[in-house]
């Protein structure tokens, strides 16, 4: 009975202890999976920052340049006419007065142990620009989640019992839960027009980012040309400083807790990838087609024939590098 | 007695029942532990595998960005030079009789571009030959002496036209004088090849097609003759009517009001003849710098290089065409849609029937070189069997879903080497279905100068046209019979008024064998950024970067010429297939303010 006992016990152990090794055998492939799936969405983030800065790019070439102090005065609303002034081809972005936006005088040193400043400050040519993605908890004028805003109600005693009935308005805003119930439509607006934003030149303004997930995106932008960029985009800790001296020259270090080593650390894990753009304000057509003569009509349609400019314009090539440009 | 019954010793030992019993409760329990391991062992393979599966594509997903990315699998710069996998480098040369007879009398000689080179997209400029031998080398146009990429004149001092974004378009006091009294040397008006540091602008107007884009190729001239003022020739011929050099067969469209139930659409529009060098103020550029980058690269980088929704046409074509054919075909004269010279200059019937040099061709569909107009088996690709002259595309806008522009590639793991993928018979009787043939270099060239029309068309349908544009890799090409397959197809095309980069990835579902293939598209380097990635003698080309001074507003990228401000001599710039073969005449040409 005894080596009985003992031969079930080593045959349950002997199990126990293939199923252990599996199990582990299984968890260590998960994990590995993991380490290796979090390379591919870092890598797909920072692709995505590609499109970003492209987008970016464009947008710039027309938007973002309004200073908010002197919207008080009617048309002192600043909006640029491309990175190329599609109006005078100039070197833009410039007002509508054709002034510069920008300035060429030096403002940061490369680093700190440099005699003198030798990068200007955006979006002049060789300045850099950091663009973090940040994702706000609640963004400007963010829309309600809630996909059902009128139910059909399924009380068979009350009145609108199974009446579709659109008693609220759909889609509709989403409001900072803090926001009292008694507020006016004054001071609805203005919290869902201000969302978690920061509000230039209001220190109490809000700011609540999404702290989930450790997938920091981010690209970053340097001028390289009246119309070229090289852009850096990337995900992972770092936020786009480009190494520990750029970190100390814009006086973020405390972002990374003073520390260089966790800040290289951070940069050991991080993918960074290098692509040069260029903006051309080239758009396609939004012209009327037109039917050729007599009859003769094409499904294509045939659009204006001299390439048409706008300030946003289009981007009209894209390059990888394979390492990273002298500066970026 | 004793005794004698003694009781017997307890005899231990199971019944047939116990051991029946202990029997089935163990191997009850040694059943399950059995199962258990079993099943544990099945569920950790079928994870194993699954997880496999999952190391496939996140291995195929980024294979497929790195492609994306270099575009290795359509010229592979590591690779030896003329190797399968530098197929798109090649060039095809054809000599055309020097001069052409024209049909009429008396039959004008014309040096009609006697020699045709055509390169495709990852061919070096340097290989080429230097653009101004495109040009048509006419009387009052003599001043291009590149023997680069591009001659574009004294720009130090006499900018002309500023192509370089960053200063006004403006004549230069020298090219305003020239506009104004003759234009021989009109400075500006010299451009020719790809300038890499003015790349064509939108602000350029050598990037803006001047002509009737309602009347194309087909209208009756009523908004005048746009091929005066533009032209890839310096003094145009632009003869119709009763100029003894046409055809006559307008003369009778005018008196039947019209031909083929289009009435009057070749309307009569009277001689004009040709103008005199000291008479012309007819520009040249926009046509020859079209011209040039769409023989020196193709259709689709004439798409991916100019400013978007450039139109891709010019005037002052001319075609060889067959007599034969022309008799029955009167119409195509002015309604052929074509690029010159691709003719076969042993055809001894190729005659060049029309000088109509102010009719607007645009760079559609184009054919072999025994296309036919209206052929029932015609070879044009860019327009359909059924149709009248439907244009293709000549421009990013018009790249709808039935018309794709594609690179075609010509490498490895394409044709019929595509793995995988069935090859839909032939385009063109090229042959390409035959397991191991490639397209001929010739083809090669024709096929990037095509458009492919969809299945609306029924010209080619869509399995045959992804079979000719998408080249499929095997990733695992080593793997043992018995490891899971994985495959990567890539295709970029114009389609849809967009740029796309498509990727299949196809791998095997481990748990249940079935193929599985999923598809995605991202944003990546494009043609022109692919080529400035690779030195043109080979490798890849290392980029530092550029300087822009902006007091003077000179650009500095020191191709091997020199060092910039900021930059060591060994941080100069690798040459790329778009420099020409000495990069240090680059500086040369380049602007200044």
């Amino acid at each position: 009975m005894r080596t009985r006992r003992g031969a079930i016990l080593i045959l349950t152990i002997g199990v126990c202890a293939m199923l252990a090794a599996l199990a582990l055998g299984f968890i260590a492939r998960t994990r590995i999976d993991a380490l290796e799936m979090s390379q591919v969405m870092r890598q797909a983030q920072a692709r995505v920052m590609l499109s970003a800065a492209c987008a970016y790019v464009l947008e710039t070439a027309r938007i973002g340049w309004d200073d908010p102090t002197d919207n008080g005065t009617p048309g002192n609303i600043q909006e640029a006419f491309g990175w190329v002034d599609v109006r005078s081809g100039l070197i833009g972005p410039r007002d509508p007065s054709g002034n510069a936006l920008y300035s060429n005088t030096k403002v940061l040193k490369r680093r700190l142990t440099d005699s003198a400043a030798s990068i200007p400050s955006w979006p002049a040519i060789g300045a850099v620009c950091l663009a973090p993605m940040m994702v706000y908890e609640r963004p400007s004028f963010a829309i309600d989640r809630n996909v059902t805003p009128n139910p059909i109600v399924n009380d068979p005693n009350a009145t609108d019992f199974g009446l579709p009935l659109l008693k609220n308005e759909e889609p509709r805003a989403q409001f900072s839960p803090d926001l009292a119930a008694s507020a006016t439509v004054a001071q609805r607006w203005a919290d869902w027009k201000t969302g978690n934003r920061i509000i230039p030149g209001d220190p109490s303004s809000p700011l609540r980012l999404r702290t989930s997930g450790d997938q920091q995106a981010w690209f970053r932008l340097r001028r390289d040309g009246p119309a070229t960029f090289v852009v850096t985009a990337g995900c992972g800790g770092t936020l786009g400083f480009r190494d520990w001296d750029e970190v100390e020259v814009r006086g973020a270090t405390a972002r990374f807790a003073n520390d260089q080593a966790f800040f290289d650390q951070l940069l050991e894990d991080e993918i960074r990838m290098w692509y040069r753009i260029e903006w051309s304000p080239a758009i396609r057509s939004t012209g009327a087609g037109y039917d050729a003569v007599n009859g003769i009509s094409s499904s294509i349609g045939m659009q204006r024939w001299a390439t048409m400019i706008n300030q946003a314009g289009t981007i009209s090539f894209i390059q990888r590098l394979r390492s990273p440009p002298v500066e970026w | 007695m004793s005794w004698p019954f003694q009781p017997q010793p307890v005899k231990t030992g199971f019944t047939l029942i116990e051991v029946t019993i202990a029997l089935g409760v163990g191997m009850f329990v040694v059943i399950t532990a059995y199962a258990a391991i079993r099943s544990a062992s099945q569920t950790i393979r079928a994870a194993d595998r699954l997880a496999l599966e999952n190391r496939l594509l996140r291995a195929g997903f980024i294979y497929a960005m790195d492609e994306i990315d270099y575009w290795t699998m359509y010229d592979d710069p590591d690779a030896p030079a003329g190797s399968t996998s530098q197929r798109l480098r090649g060039i095809t040369t054809d000599t055309l009789p020097a001069t052409f007879e024209f049909r009429v009398n008396p039959p004008p000689v014309v040096p009609y571009f006697p020699k045709r080179t055509y390169g495709m997209p990852f061919t070096p400029l340097k290989d080429l030959p230097p653009p101004n031998e495109f040009a048509d080398g006419s009387a009052g146009f003599t001043g291009t002496t590149s023997g680069g990429n591009g001659d574009f004149g004294a720009l130090a001092t006499d900018r002309g036209w500023s192509l370089r974004p960053g200063t006004p378009l403006l004549l230069s006091p020298t090219d305003a004088s020239d506009l104004a009294t003759g234009g021989a040397v009109f400075t500006a008006d010299r451009d020719r090849g790809i300038d890499l540091h003015r790349p064509y602008q939108a602000n350029d107007p050598a990037t803006w097609f001047h002509g009737s884009v309602l009347e194309i190729s087909l209208g009756r001239r009523e908004l005048g003759r746009y091929g005066l003022f533009t032209n890839l020739k310096k003094t145009p011929l632009l003869g119709h009517g009763d100029d003894a050099r046409d055809l006559g067969w307008r003369a009778n469209d005018l008196a039947t009001n019209g031909n083929s139930g289009y009435p009057g659409f070749v309307k009569y529009t009277g001689p004009f003849g040709q103008q005199t060098p000291a008479e012309s103020r007819t520009f040249t550029r926009y046509e020859n710098r079209i011209l040039y980058l769409f023989e020196a690269l193709g259709n689709f980088a004439c798409l991916d290089y100019l400013p978007a929704n450039t139109l891709v046409g010019v005037h002052g074509l001319v075609f060889p065409w067959q007599t034969t054919d022309f008799t029955a075909r009167e119409e195509a004269a002015t309604n052929a849609p074509f690029v010159d010279a691709w003719t076969d200059p042993s055809d001894a019937t190729q005659t060049l029937l029309s000088i109509d040099e102010a009719a607007d061709w645009r760079f559609i569909g184009i054919t072999t070189w025994d296309w036919k107009w209206e052929r029932p088996d015609s070879r044009r690709l860019g327009n359909n069997r059924s149709l009248r002259g439907k244009a293709a595309v000549s421009n990013l806008t018009q790249a709808n879903g039935n018309t794709a522009i594609a690179v075609i590639p010509g490498g490895a793991y394409s044709g019929a080497n595509v793995i995988g993928y069935e090859v839909h018979g032939t385009i063109d009787g090229d042959g390409c279905d035959v397991p191991g043939s490639q397209l001929s270099i010739r083809d090669l060239a024709n096929r990037n100068r095509a458009s492919f029309p969809g299945p609306q068309t029924q010209v080619y349908d869509a399995t045959k046209v992804i079979s000719r544009v998408m080249q499929v890799a095997p990733l695992l090409p080593l793997r043992p019979t018995t490891w899971p397959d994985l495959r990567l197809g890539v295709a970029r095309t114009v389609v849809n008024s967009r740029f796309r980069n498509s990727c299949w990835i196809r791998w095997l579902d481990q748990a249940t064998g079935q193929e599985v293939e999923m598809e995605l598209t991202a944003l990546g380097t494009t043609l022109r950024g692919a080529r400035q990635q690779r030195h043109q003698n080979g490798g890849w080309a290392t980029f530092y970067g550029i300087t822009y001074d902006t007091t003077t507003g000179v650009l500095w990228d020191n191709p091997k010429s020199g060092s910039m401000s900021g930059y060591t001599t060994t941080q100069n710039n690798d040459p790329t297939l778009d420099y020409p073969a000495n990069p240090a005449d680059v500086p040369g040409k380049r602007s200044s303010p």
